[in-house]
């Protein structure tokens, strides 16, 4: 079953369709993983590099179809760059920011993902220095835990390594 | 910490994006989790764009200091290399020294501070009169280098400073004189080249005294010397001392002079000299400012120790004069208030809209200066009471810059602890 989101206040919504056709440019972005679509305002897409190129290809015809991305992320997403195009005081988008990243690592995750693909940078920044956050004081081997990555490296290159940063376990 | 959902597509620039990002003490400790990261985190591009983040993102700006030592004090010296968080106003980090252990006692407690630029520190310890070891030196990672051996008078300036349009690392050694015999180092030759006086711009005749350069911004070296700025381009390694520093400094040089050709004559030879200016350049805005501390009344306001001072800030309207071409440099006064009180000038910073100044007599205190409010209050610093910890102020970013033949520093465990 398709389902047509408006994002923003429901008591909005009516308000939102009569102002459907006043000059302000209207997209929805359907996720192709789940099908899920979003009317969003094209002030707030074009938050995303992707879809500004698509745009202003002339491409971007009645639903633009956003593959990788899943709903869920879209729908948060969204909901960054509207407060980013709307909100223009700095304290308060740092706020909104902090209180918005408080998410689970896979949420985290996969908007982080997300934002690099869709090439939101003001989003890409935030997320990124909150993993940075996360992981930093972290030793190598929690981040492997943690990041699942496999220890590629050679006796001699752990060895190297060792011995030029040992200082940095002790202290 | 919960697992981050296993994904073995973590795309090499998204972990890029997160790395650049961290401090760099933890991205040392992460070459040792993939080849990938080791790969990463060592690619000079990577080390630049950390930096270029590290630079742009400075919130809190820190400055490398030390106490200054001299050959014949190193009885009272002790080596303390520290990094000053002039946000909260205190010391962060002790660092402890660009050399192993086995050379310590080579090396000596007499030493300079010579300049701070993109993490890396350049220190020179004097042995005696003409021999000297320059160090080029990144607390960060604790790796260094020697310089090679160059003569050098006492009687000289230094500078240190990065030249991005060779990407190269400069040492720059002035010596006073008429024809002010000049030497640059480059890292990335490895030598020092004795500048051939037809490269020199104008000088300015009668210059006997010249103080360090304190500054690098854009690929220049700045000092102050009197009544004029000597300015070193690190790039063509041309030196400019014709650049006249405000108007007001020159008149208040040439009222002092008058106060000295009358101590002759009968006043305190003492208070000639403290009514002499003194003048230091600081980092201001991405440009230079020129500061200045002086007797804003030479007759009248003479208390039983000395002149009260007044406190003037001046920033450089235009950069255009510093590359030569004869431009005349215009200055705008952006403060000037007086302390009310005799005192001594040793350094100044200029952060987040305030000015930082050391001064004292015997009490060596901070204060800080708001150019808006046109005020001065004394400013809580939680360091060491003692003025020559803070001679040298460099602004001190970690980096994980490193230069041609650059080692690890090793120590034994005493190395590290606090």
């Amino acid at each position: 079953m398709k389902k047509l989101k408006f994002i923003g206040n429901p008591l909005l919504q009516s308000r939102e369709k009569i102002n459907m056709s006043s000059d302000k440019k209207w997209l929805t972005l359907k996720t192709t993983e789940d099908n899920e679509e979003f009317v969003v305002e094209e002030s707030v897409a074009i938050m995303s590099n992707v879809i500004k190129n698509m745009v202003e290809d002339g491409c971007a015809s009645s639903v633009i179809p956003v593959p990788r991305v899943k709903g869920n992320a879209m729908g948060k997403i969204i909901e960054f760059c509207k407060k980013h195009t709307e909100e223009s005081d700095e304290k308060v988008l740092k706020e909104f920011d902090a209180e918005f990243l408080n998410l689970g690592p896979d949420a985290l995750y996969d908007l982080m993902v997300s934002a690099n693909f869709l090439e939101i940078k003001v989003l890409l920044d935030s997320v990124t220095t909150k993993v940075a956050d996360m992981i930093k004081g972290k030793s190598s081997e929690e981040i492997r835990n943690i990041l699942k990555i496999e220890n590629d490296l050679s006796a001699e290159e752990i060895e190297e390594s060792r011995r030029e940063n040992c200082w940095t376990r002790q202290e | 910490m919960a697992r981050i959902r296993p994904n073995p597509t973590l795309s090499d620039d998204l972990i890029r994006e997160i790395l650049v990002r961290v401090p760099v003490k933890s991205l040392l400790q992460f070459q040792l989790v993939s080849k990938t990261w080791l790969s990463l985190i060592k690619d000079p591009g990577f080390v630049k764009a950390q930096l270029r983040r590290a630079i742009a993102t400075e919130t809190d700006q820190t400055l490398i200091m030390t106490r200054e030592t001299y050959l014949t004090d190193t009885e009272n010296a002790t080596l303390q290399f520290s990094v000053f968080d002039v946000d909260s106003r205190q010391i962060v980090a002790d660092l402890k020294y660009p050399y192993t252990q086995g050379e310590s006692e080579q090396v000596g407690p007499a030493f300079t501070l010579v300049g701070s630029v993109n993490g890396i520190v350049c220190v020179v310890f004097h042995h005696n009169l003409s021999e000297h070891s320059f160090y080029l030196w990144n607390p960060a990672t604790r790796q260094s280098r020697v310089v090679p051996a160059c003569a050098l008078s006492t009687s000289r300036a230094m500078g240190f400073g990065y030249d991005p349009v060779d990407d190269d690392y400069k040492i720059v050694s002035v010596v006073s004189g008429p024809s002010l015999p000049t030497e640059v180092y480059s890292a990335n030759r490895n030598v020092w080249r004795k500048v051939p006086d037809e490269d020199y711009k104008i000088v300015m005749s009668g210059i006997d005294f010249l103080g360090n350069f304190n500054v690098c911004v854009n690929g220049l070296l700045f000092g102050v010397k009197k009544d004029a700025l000597m300015v070193f381009d690190l790039n063509t390694e041309v030196l400019n001392c014709a650049i006249k520093l405000p108007r007001d400094v020159a008149a208040a040089i040439a009222a002092a002079r008058a106060v000295t050709a009358a101590a002759v004559g009968g006043l305190n030879i003492v208070n000639s000299y403290e009514a002499h200016p003194k003048t230091r350049i600081i980092e201001y805005t991405k440009s230079v400012a020129v500061i200045m501390l002086w007797a804003n009344a030479l007759n009248d306001d003479r208390t039983g120790k000395g002149f009260n001072k007044a406190i003037n800030m001046w920033k450089l309207e235009d950069d255009s004069c510093l590359r030569g071409g004869g431009v005349e440099a215009s200055w705008t006064l952006i403060f000037s208030i007086d302390l009310g009180m005799p005192t001594e000038l040793f350094n100044g910073y200029f952060s987040n809209g305030d000015l930082l100044l050391l001064i004292g007599y015997e009490d060596y205190r901070w204060i800080s200066c708001n150019a808006r409010k046109k005020e001065a209050r004394i400013a809580r610093v939680y360091i060491l009471e003692d003025h020559r910890y803070t001679r040298y102020l460099y602004r001190y970013t970690e980096s994980l810059v490193s230069l041609a033949g650059f080692k690890q520093i090793s120590w034994n465990r005493g190395y590290g602890d606090n």
